[in-house]
């Protein structure tokens, strides 16, 4: 059986050497296992999957994981705002690096059908490697409640990663070690509390090959708008229509054409684009002050256009 | 120059589910260039930040007609597109009345993509070409370009020991592109909206080639937070590191003169790659980058004062 994981998180989290790490400890266990990151042109702040594949017998399938076994979400803002239970399977595995309860999470994001794992392994991280790299202690969480790989594999592919060129009391290896026990040590766990799976959101099927228009013409303008980008977003734009003065110069400066106009008064905010850049801010003018960007809150459902 | 209100009732030309970085102006210096145009646009993409963000098949944040194009060649591109509208014409199997724009990165129009871009423009094309200068080749990984300025860090310039980042200057490609004869040729910034809309109007009225270089201040290249993007462009301009200045017709004319010129250092201490310059002492290489910002600023102030003669 071939044990298939996603993870979601954002670039500069450790998505990409988190699937590393994982891939090369079942190696050492003498498993069979592959990582990959997904790459695109997206950008800064863009949300990133990465993929691993583990297996006890030889496998030759090379592409993404569409129907995992287990989830990663190394960002919980990233939660409403990117399929995180697609093609999961019923009984399947979340992980989510996220500083409250598993039945907590289960019921605030309806993953009654998944089993679930907190760990805080930004916090643990932070205490750690004094920094917020939430990736290593994750693993040590996944190999205590999953058990992929087991702990020792874990430490060792650890070691030898870090340890080149220093010895294994190095403070940084030492720090990893701690950061990978206390993932291990510090979850919490609830189990699967209905079968029946989430709707997932109906997706459009693919077109097949014969089906597309010669030359990859694109027949239609502006379809890049069923594509979210609101969860790149790391602070959100609040607005205060009371005290708008309707100069329009967000909308002008907007990248991402998300302030939605009504004639030439302002609406609203289309958090399913807006990438939180904070420009629209900067450009209110002092004597209106309508627009605040706040921190955007970890583990809500992303909101739609009014 | 329209007003704000009036530019609202025109359509959105690119829309968002783009993916340039969060705060990126390209596409919104796009909008803006495509809501100055009078006539309905057909637009030319050179491989470059704005061209992959805006257009991932099968999605496109462009609502008029585009063509994607290799990195090298938009302008030829371009030129083909105006001429087959004027064949069809000839025909009697078109009948519109079109503004074809060509978007080109630095390294697009600087670099690569000049023999195609002084080709089009010694033809004498009737079309407007947009070098989106962002500095260097941003959407391949920052690596240095002939825009890229004088002690300047990228991937392939770096700044260590010994290295201070890229050794040789940017090309002045307003003055290549001007002594083409063409009649219209400008240098604008985001943050000085008004006069960029201004110009990128005046560029699709010409009889001919127009050409519109836009500084793009560059969160992820240039290093600074992504609500600090006009600010950037302020400072360059403030600092007369980017004048915004008009050639139309062989004539020089400096669109804005900072009452009090701020020094270099105030733009250059906001970027990640000028911070080798800030580290230990390196009071001489700063002071060379301010006395060359100096040296360009009169030559184009002795340039506007010929015109004028
Ligand atoms: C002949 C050729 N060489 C290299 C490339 C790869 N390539 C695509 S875009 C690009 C750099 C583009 O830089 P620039 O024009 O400055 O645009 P930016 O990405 O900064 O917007 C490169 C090297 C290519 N597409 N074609
Ligand atoms: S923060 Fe403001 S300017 Fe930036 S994408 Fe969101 S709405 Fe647009
Ligand atoms: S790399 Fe720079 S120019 Fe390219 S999309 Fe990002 S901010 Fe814009």
């Amino acid at each position: 059986m071939i044990i298939e994981i996603r993870w979601h998180a954002r670039a500069g989290q450790g998505a990409k050497t988190g699937a590393n790490i994982l891939a090369q400890a079942a190696i050492r266990q003498g498993k069979y296992a592959q990582s990959f990151p997904e790459f695109g042109p997206e950008r800064r702040g863009a949300p990133v999957q990465a993929f691993n594949r583990i297996s006890d017998e030889p496998f030759t399938i090379h592409s993404g994981v569409t129907e995992p076994d287990i989830v990663i979400v190394l960002d919980p803002k990233l939660v409403g705002n990117v399929p995180i239970t697609d093609g999961l399977k019923a009984g399947g595995w979340i992980f989510l690096n996220a500083p409250i309860g598993a039945r907590e999470a289960q019921e605030r994001f309806g993953w009654q059908a998944f089993r679930v794992v907190t760990c805080d392994a930004s916090g643990l991280s932070k205490r750690t490697l004094k920094r917020d790299i939430p990736n290593v202690p994750i693993l040590g969480a996944l190999a205590a409640r999953a058990g992929v790989v087991a702990l020792e594999s874990l430490q060792t592919e650890s070691i030898s990663r870090l340890a080149k060129g220093r010895g294994t009391d190095d403070p940084v290896v030492k720090a990893n070690l701690e950061a990978l026990a206390l993932g291990y040590e510090e979850t919490d766990f609830a189990d699967v509390h209905t079968q029946s799976l989430p709707s997932s959101g109906t997706k459009p099927p693919l077109p097949a090959w014969y089906e597309l228009p010669v030359a990859g013409v694109i027949d239609r303008g502006g379809t890049a708008q069923v594509y979210q980008t609101g969860g790149w977003r790391l602070k959100r734009p609040e607005l205060d229509l009371n005290v708008c003065v309707h100069c329009l110069m967000c909308w002008l400066v907007c990248p991402d054409s998300a302030i939605l106009l009504s004639g030439a008064r302002i609406i609203g905010i289309d958090y399913r684009h807006c990438k939180g850049c904070g420009l629209c801010e900067t450009q209110c003018p002092p004597r209106a002050r309508a627009i605040k960007m706040v921190e955007e809150e970890a583990l809500q459902p992303a909101e739609k256009t009014p | 120059m329209p007003s704000v209100k009036d530019l609202a009732e025109k359509t959105i030309a690119v829309t968002g589910g783009h993916r340039a970085c969060a705060g990126c102006p390209e596409p919104m210096i796009a909008r803006w260039i495509l809501m100055s145009s009078d006539r309905p646009v057909i637009a030319a993409l050179a491989t470059g930040c704005l061209e992959v963000c805006s257009t991932i098949f099968p999605y496109t944040a462009w609502n008029v007609p585009y063509i994607h194009v290799a990195f090298e060649n938009v302008a030829a591109v371009a030129s083909g597109i105006v001429t087959a509208c004027k064949a069809l014409k000839k025909r009697g199997e078109y009948d519109k009345e079109v503004n074809i724009v060509a978007f080109a990165g630095d390294g697009g129009t600087y670099d690569i993509g000049l023999q195609a871009l002084s080709g089009a423009l010694e033809r004498g094309h009737r079309f407007v070409f947009v070098c989106m200068d962002n500095q260097a080749y941003m959407n391949t990984g920052i690596q240095r370009s002939g825009a890229t300025p004088h002690y300047a860090a990228t991937t392939t310039s770096p700044a260590g020991a010994q290295a201070k980042g890229k050794p040789q200057k940017r090309k002045d490609i307003m003055g290549i592109v001007a002594a083409h004869g063409i009649p219209y040729a400008a240098q604008a910034a985001p943050s000085h909206w008004k006069d960029l809309l201004t110009k990128a109007e005046k560029a699709f009225k010409v009889d001919g080639p127009a050409f519109l270089n836009v500084l793009i201040p560059c969160n992820l290249g240039w290093g600074f937070e992504p609500e600090e993007t006009l600010e950037l462009s302020r400072l360059a301009v403030e600092t007369c590191f980017w004048p915004l200045y008009e050639v139309e017709n062989g004539k020089v004319k400096i669109n804005y003169k900072p009452r009090h010129k701020v020094p270099v250092v105030e733009f250059l201490k906001r970027q990640r790659r000028y911070r080798h310059l800030f580290e230990g002492d390196h009071k001489e290489l700063l002071e060379e980058i301010q006395s060359e910002v100096d040296q360009n600023w009169q030559q184009l102030l002795s340039r506007e004062a010929l015109s004028a003669a």
